[in-house]
């Protein structure tokens, strides 16, 4: 099968104030396949931002390659289509959005994208049907809590009908409910309208519930697979100063002590069933 | 807290003038201003007024708030009144005082000039009452659109003007969150004179407009990652439509044109 | 006591259609290096009521004593009460506005009209105390550190006014895991070293537990519980209600309950949950 994104030993430097130049990416591939929710995680300055900005077209390849859908990002005339393709959701919600209506703001790119009005209300009220803001259509973003705000951001991206969506910290600034409610939205997303998503972030609780699990560190992809295999790796995770979920830490050092716990359980229901057998 | 202000001073309700158009209101609005210029008689304020009555009294704005937006502007209105009154020379004189006189035509002309003001203030913010800030925009992108034969930036206009709304709040509150981080640490903004008090703004404004740069730089990422190309090609999810109502509407103040300049020139 | 509310009720535009009561009633103290976590989502008036604890805001009813200083509604001149409690608010590096790390530090105890040698005694005591080498970064712009740098440069700006009360509102939103630690690490030097008493505003349940002393929990802008960790977590069900999470190991002893097993409820460390289960287990391990 051909994945959806295909990125190519891309490398990418920043130059600071000074002229110093940093690696922001190291030489990075990665293959993802349509309808895969997969969670990038790593600290701040690891490149994962800067790997979802390429996945977007906001920044192009110093070196190496990035296909969107067989789209090469290099080259201009697929810019537009590849932001269509690839919907992309920010860390800030104050400053993605532009309208000072909900409605107006999920309606911005169907507008960009010279849809016909009628179609563009259908998939406004679709679009915010999908997120569950329905009732907020009317109210002005400043009314609205943060994890709203973010739904109304996914809202804005899914009215442009994208297969994939990258969403670069969203729950970054959010308290516990909002990025519950960013969360649940997100799964529904990729569970029952089969959308892609690239979910980048540090939380790992947040990373328990993907396909797949990338681990960035200095501009480099340090680990890659299912969240089980991921964190079976606890000392790994640690030496790079991320954090485990308290279930998998528990269960790790359970098992350090010669307890028999069995299937690496990522959750309470999963470490309940360890521990019950 | 400072984001529950409303701004512009909008008053939703749902009335005929809120419903209609907003070019309609926009476009009425100019005539009503220009005309007030051609009067010339007192009898043709009356006209004036009683245009300026029915559309308060079909907007259902409680009359006080229409006069609410004059009180900012009272001292202008006297000022203009006064200096009309003393300084317009010619006429019979009326009253003599040491080196002042104010004579016929001075009175006519600081009333006029003051009745102009006032029902230009009044007019004016029965349209901002009426309609809200992102309706006004959308009319005045689309008014304007014609201009862009002569490379008029209609579209980024009324962009910016959205942004600018939207952003409101943010700032606003915003600005009471550093105010409060700079007076935990000890800084005063209420006390001193002037210069001091200019000089305490600097702790406030500094991170004010790093805040709003960062944010537009933000935005602008935000709004390319939504496809944003400028209006070109751009559709609207809201059309305006010019609905019966609305020539109703035109059809009254042609009216009032035609009533004013046959008074004045009849 | 170095704090105490009694009956504070706060009402934002009070006469306006935008009135809003953010706390009602709020009365509680809180000693002398006492470490005290104050959660609650977001709306549950824990923001309004720590302004009210250096004068910030003033109570529309009700008294608040901080060290003997009593505010209310008529309270006027409050820089006094500014000296004692410290204020770092959510993303304090958003206040930064000098020209350079030394100058920003110093803005504060600048304020309090110090000499040139005590301001700068307390600026390089700040610094250290978050872990900034001043010398090395003392002429750097502020804008052109890290984010974690930038946050920690915040708070040795109010660090630097010296208070014995420190109230931080989320210290560490934003930040990765390393930077979080990093922050907490100080804070808690912070407490035990200086003996400062400090009230951390979070909505990480699982860094307050660790961290804290006591936890006071608000929700519709009144208290709603108050106690040790293990006595608030064990109240599972009411933090539910709220709307609130807890760490994610008492959950885990929540449900071993649910299945009927014997295990204890106030347990919120991974370390506590080890000793449970070790001994749940028994015999399975060697150890």
């Amino acid at each position: 099968m051909e994945p959806i994104i295909r990125v190519r030993d891309l490398h990418y430097d920043y130059v600071n104030s000074e002229g110093e130049e940093t690696a922001a990416l190291d030489g990075v591939s990665i293959d993802i396949y349509k309808g895969e929710f997969v969670v990038i995680i790593g600290h701040n300055g690891s490149g994962k931002s800067t790997l979802a900005k390429h996945l977007n077209a906001l920044l192009k390849p110093k070196s190496g390659e990035v296909f969107i859908k067989g789209m090469d990002t290099r080259l201009d005339e697929n810019t537009w289509n590849i932001r269509q393709t690839a919907g992309m959701v920010f860390q800030n919600p104050d400053n993605q959005m532009v309208a000072t209506v909900v409605e107006e703001d999920v309606a911005f790119g169907p507008e960009n994208l010279g849809i016909p009005p009628a179609e563009i209300r259908s998939r406004v009220d679709e679009a915010l049907r999908s997120v569950n803001m329905t009732e907020f259509a009317k109210s002005a973003p400043h009314f609205l809590s943060g994890g709203q705000k973010q739904r109304v951001a996914i809202a804005g991206v899914i009215a442009m009908k994208p297969e994939i969506i990258i969403l670069d910290e969203p729950t970054a600034m959010l308290d516990p409910s909002g990025r519950r409610e960013v969360m649940e939205t997100i799964r529904h997303l990729n569970k029952d309208e089969g959308i892609t998503i690239v979910h980048i972030t540090h939380y790992m609780d947040e990373a328990v519930e993907a396909d797949r699990v990338v681990v960035m560190e200095k501009g480099r992809i340090a680990a890659d697979g299912t969240p089980r295999e991921i964190f079976s790796k606890v000392d790994t995770l640690r030496s790079i100063g991320l954090d485990v979920p308290q279930v998998v830490e528990l269960a790790h050092r359970l098992r350090e002590e010669g307890f028999d716990i069995k299937g690496e359980p990522l959750n309470i229901e999963e470490m309940v069933e360890a521990i019950c057998r | 807290m400072l984001k529950d202000i409303t701004l512009g001073q909008y008053y939703p309700k749902d009335s005929p003038i809120h419903r209609l158009d907003p070019r309609t209101k926009l476009v009425i609005t100019f005539m009503f201003i220009v005309i007030i210029f051609f009067v010339r008689y007192y009898t043709g304020y009356l006209y004036v007024l009683a245009f300026l009555a029915l559309a308060v009294a079909l907007s259902r704005i409680p009359v006080k708030y229409v006069l609410k937006g004059l009180k900012p502007l009272l001292f202008i209105i006297v000022l203009t009144f006064l200096i009309n009154l003393f300084f317009t020379g010619g006429g019979t004189v009326l009253v003599k005082w040491w080196r002042l006189e104010i004579t016929r035509e001075g009175l006519r002309q600081a009333i006029f000039m003051a009745l102009r003001l006032i029902f230009l203030v009044s007019g004016t913010s029965l349209l901002t009452l009426t309609t809200s800030p992102i309706a006004l925009t959308d009319g005045i992108e689309l008014l304007l659109k014609p201009l862009r034969v002569i490379r008029f930036p209609a579209h980024e206009l009324a962009m910016m003007m959205t942004i600018a709304l939207r952003f409101i709040p943010t700032l606003l509150e915003e600005t009471d969150k550093i105010m409060k981080a700079q007076t935990a640490r000890g800084a005063d903004f209420e006390s001193g004179n002037l210069v001091q008090r200019a000089k305490a703004l600097v702790p406030l404004l500094v991170p004010l407009f790093i805040s709003a740069f960062r944010r537009a730089d933000e935005l602008a990422m935000a709004m390319e990652a939504r496809c944003y190309r400028g209006g070109e090609n751009r559709t609207r999810m809201k059309v305006l439509k010019v609905e019966s109502r609305d020539y109703a509407a035109y059809g009254i103040a042609l009216l009032l044109v035609a009533a004013v300049l046959m008074n004045a020139y009849l | 006591m170095p704090i105490k509310m009694e009956n504070v009720t706060h009402i934002y535009m009070p006469g306006t259609p935008f009135m809003s009561r953010a706390i009602a009633d709020v009365s509680l103290e809180i000693s002398d290096g006492e470490f005290v976590g104050l959660i609650g989502h977001t709306g549950s008036g824990k923001s309004t009521l720590i302004q009210h604890l250096n004068g910030l805001l003033k109570p529309t009813e009700g008294v608040v004593y901080v060290n003997g200083i009593r505010v209310d509604k008529d309270s006027k001149n409050l820089k006094a009460l500014r000296r004692e409690v410290g204020l770092v608010f959510q993303y304090p590096e958003h206040q930064l506005f000098e020209e350079t790390v030394y100058l920003d530090i110093a803005f504060g105890p600048k304020n309090l009209g110090l000499t040139e040698d005590e301001i700068d005694r307390r600026v390089t005591e700040a610094a250290e105390l978050v872990g900034i080498d001043i010398n090395e970064l003392k002429d750097r712009s502020p804008f052109e550190l890290s984010g974690g740098q930038r946050r920690r440069v915040a708070i040795a700006g109010v660090l630097a006014m010296e208070p014995r009360i420190l109230v931080l509102d989320e210290p560490t939103a934003g930040l990765d895991p390393r930077g979080r630690d990093e922050i907490f690490r100080q804070i808690k030097d912070l407490h035990a070293k200086k003996g400062m008493t400090i009230i951390l505003v979070s909505h990480s349940m699982e860094d307050v537990a660790r961290l804290v002393d006591r936890i006071i929990v608000m929700n519709k802008g009144r208290v709603e519980l108050t106690g040790t960790p293990a006595e608030v977590f064990s109240h599972a069900d009411r933090l539910l209600e709220m709307g609130l999470g807890m760490p994610q190991v008492t959950g885990l002893m929540r449900a071993l309950r649910d299945k009927g097993m014997d295990v204890p409820v106030d347990i919120y460390t991974v370390q506590q949950s080890m000793d449970v289960l070790r001994k749940l287990l028994g015999g399975s391990g060697n150890a």
